[in-house]
């Protein structure tokens, strides 16, 4: 499949006071056109300082400090932010956990979307309405809430609206960080069933930051692990579901309950992830890790493919 | 197994604050029905679940019962005694053997106090040991709830511990007055996925323990399905169906039920979904639907529907349903 998508050897640091954070550290993946990626990790993890990455909105003191992102074969960590402007929107879309804070109050839903058309396409006032009415309808909007003020909508509806804008200028590429963390069960459902049907009829690649590995599990075709600033397990689904290799995978599959089966167990994974600023010195997981080696103290393994298309990041595959 | 707690018709209603010029002009008042006539009994050792979505009022029933908010109408008893009216220093006495944990251990921690004196702080409050005798109890009761070594913790502020360490210290403040019943309101929302399992075990041992009997109160229905014995389903203020876990998770019988457990996500990438899709969205608890409160989004609504409330009968033994044309 066509790559649209690169990261290579990513390293997103935050320079503070007391000391380095580092949210992204060697991160290394793709996507493909029209695939569905899902990246899991819990807080900390420094999943959504990689989405904001490759939109190069990490915000101060956050900077990229090495790596690579390639975006149609353009290195895009070389570009200016006039030239990123061109970028954001147009190739790459983003959906934020929190539509209110993403959309303006006092402006009406559908203005603010005629006037993403607006600035963008060069068209006139009127195409734009009409182009917006028909978003509006693609995401299943009724056209009466085109003159409603964002307090007006329900999370589920402003949540239409943040899709709606972010697939007006047709992007390749679509980054959803925790789209539905804010929404009950049934609406949940609702918005994922949306994006699954616009990746397919647009053939977009979608990726999904989300803390629940259920939802990937359900909806996305390759999933990448992160622990602590690393991927520490990168796959397709069906693999990670009946061979998880990494011994953070297998406790974070061990760990969610699964409403489908009667009598179940569930387990944690002992201790707390690290603290960010002071990591330990060998593998970021090796404090809580129940299969934990000599070696695992001293040296962060690499990620490695160890089967086809079956990356992993510990000792134990080498 | 006797009963604990006995809610009958229950009513919150609250009022909508209206502007100046509204006051003025209309009459009405109007109410948000947060909780519309519901009554269950929770025995006494039970894990008893409330689950619905935002708003259906499973949150304002559990303070409700505690009497941190004053309900509007009918009655709650515990261990026969009702307490509807009871004046605040009776409810005081009897506040020791009822206690609550709450969603965001951020918030519900004083971050100007330590974690010791935050735990010991309802021994003061209720007048029971000297300086000493309370510093024991809550280093004693930080060591049960995984704090070890007590000392360390005692001294800490809760800023200085993780989210999962902070939702322990709140759950040793809720067991230092060694309660009967506690209302745990998303105890686990907040708390990372890899240690939910950790703070559920800690519950489940603290039950066994001091023989505490739980109202859970969750939106997260596989947590729901692991953790309980009897589970209600709240829909718009009201409870659409109740039961033993067994009964409503693998036959429900209210379509509301069906559906909401249809949307959970399934942790199987070989998992079919059988997704029933829900038209529209949840009404405004100001003005809810006539007839049943669901009927305008049930795929299965028929004319009786709109015009009937249909209330909660038993379908069998143990298992309660609102639905004119129950599955």
């Amino acid at each position: 499949m066509e790559k649209i998508l690169s990261i290579e050897k990513l390293k997103t640091y935050y320079q503070t006071l007391s000391g380095t954070i580092k949210a992204v550290d060697n991160v290394t993946l793709h996507v493909c056109k029209g695939e569905f990626l899902g990246i899991v990790g819990e807080s900390g993890s420094g999943k959504s300082t990689l989405g904001l990455s490759i939109l190069k909105l990490v915000p101060p003191p956050g900077r990229i400090i090495d790596g690579k992102i390639i975006l149609n074969g353009i290195n895009i960590i070389e570009l200016n932010e006039k030239e990123m402007q061109k970028i954001r929107g147009k190739k790459i879309g983003m959906i934020f956990q929190d539509p209110m804070t993403s959309l303006n109050p006092l402006q009406k839903v559908g203005e603010q979307l005629i006037e993403t058309l607006i600035v963008h396409e060069k068209i006139s006032k009127k195409e734009a309405k009409e182009k917006a009415e028909s978003l509006f309808e693609k995401v299943g909007i009724p056209k009466e809430r085109f003159n409603d003020y964002p307090h007006q909508l329900s999370g589920g509806m402003r949540q239409r609206v943040m899709i709606a804008i972010a697939i007006s200028l047709n992007p390749d590429i679509i980054i959803a960080d925790e789209p539905t963390t804010a929404l009950d069960v049934i609406v949940q459902a609702h918005i994922l069933d949306l994006l699954k049907n616009l990746m397919e009829t647009y053939n977009l690649s979608i990726i999904l930051i989300t803390h629940d590995l259920s939802i990937v599990l359900e909806r996305c075709h390759k999933v990448a692990v992160m622990y602590a600033g690393n991927i520490v397990e990168y796959t397709d689904i069906y693999k990670i579901y009946e061979k998880p290799l990494h011994p953070y995978t297998i406790g974070l599959l061990q760990s969610i309950p699964n409403i489908k089966l009667d009598e179940q167990k569930i387990n944690f994974i002992p201790g707390n992830p690290p603290d960010l600023i002071n990591l330990p010195k060998g593998c970021r997981f090796f404090p809580r890790c129940i299969k934990r080696m000599e070696k695992c103290k001293e040296i962060n393994p690499e990620l490695i493919e160890i089967d086809k298309e079956h990356f992993v990041r510990c000792f134990l595959y080498e | 197994m006797d009963d604990l707690i006995k809610v009958i018709n229950l009513k919150k209603y609250f009022p909508v604050e209206k502007s100046f010029l509204e006051k003025i002009f209309t009459r009405v008042r109007q109410y948000v029905k947060a909780i519309d006539g519901i009554s269950f009994t929770i025995k006494r050792g039970e894990i008893f679940s409330l689950v619905g979505e935002s708003g259906c009022g499973k949150t304002t029933t559990g303070r409700t019962i505690l009497r941190l908010i004053e309900p509007t109408e009918g009655k709650i008893f515990f261990e026969n005694i009702e307490i509807t009216n009871i004046k605040i220093k009776e409810l005081r006495k009897l506040r020791k053997r009822m206690q609550i944990i709450f969603q965001d251990p951020y918030a519900s921690l004083n971050p100007r106090m330590k974690i010791g004196e935050a735990v010991l702080h309802p021994l003061e409050i209720h007048g029971i040991g000297n300086k000493n005798e309370r510093k024991e109890k809550a280093l004693e009761m930080l060591e049960k709830v995984g704090l070890s070594p007590p000392e360390d913790f005692f001294n800490l502020y809760p800023h200085q511990i993780s989210g999962g360490q902070r939702q322990r210290v709140a759950i040793a403040r809720a067991m230092i007055v060694h309660p009967d019943f506690i209302v745990a309101d998303e105890p686990v929302s907040m708390i990372d996925v890899s240690l939910r399992a950790s703070i559920l075990e800690l519950m489940m041992n603290l039950k066994k323990e001091f023989n505490l009997t739980y109202l859970f109160i969750t939106h997260d229905l596989a947590v729901a399905k692991y953790i309980s014995d009897r589970i209600a389903v709240m829909y718009l203020g009201k409870i659409v169906e109740m039961g033993t876990k067994k009964d409503v998770f693998s036959k429900p019988k209210h379509p509301y039920t069906l559906a909401l457990l249809s949307s959970v996500p399934v942790p199987n990438p070989m998992y079919k979904s059988d997704r029933i899709i829900l038209r529209g969205e949840v009404p405004s608890p100001i003005n809810p639907p006539k007839g049943c409160r669901f009927h305008p989004r049930c795929p299965y609504a028929k004319e009786k529907c709109s015009k009937e409330e249909p209330i909660l009968m038993k379908t069998n033994e143990k298992h309660y349903v609102a639905c004119h044309f129950p599955l």
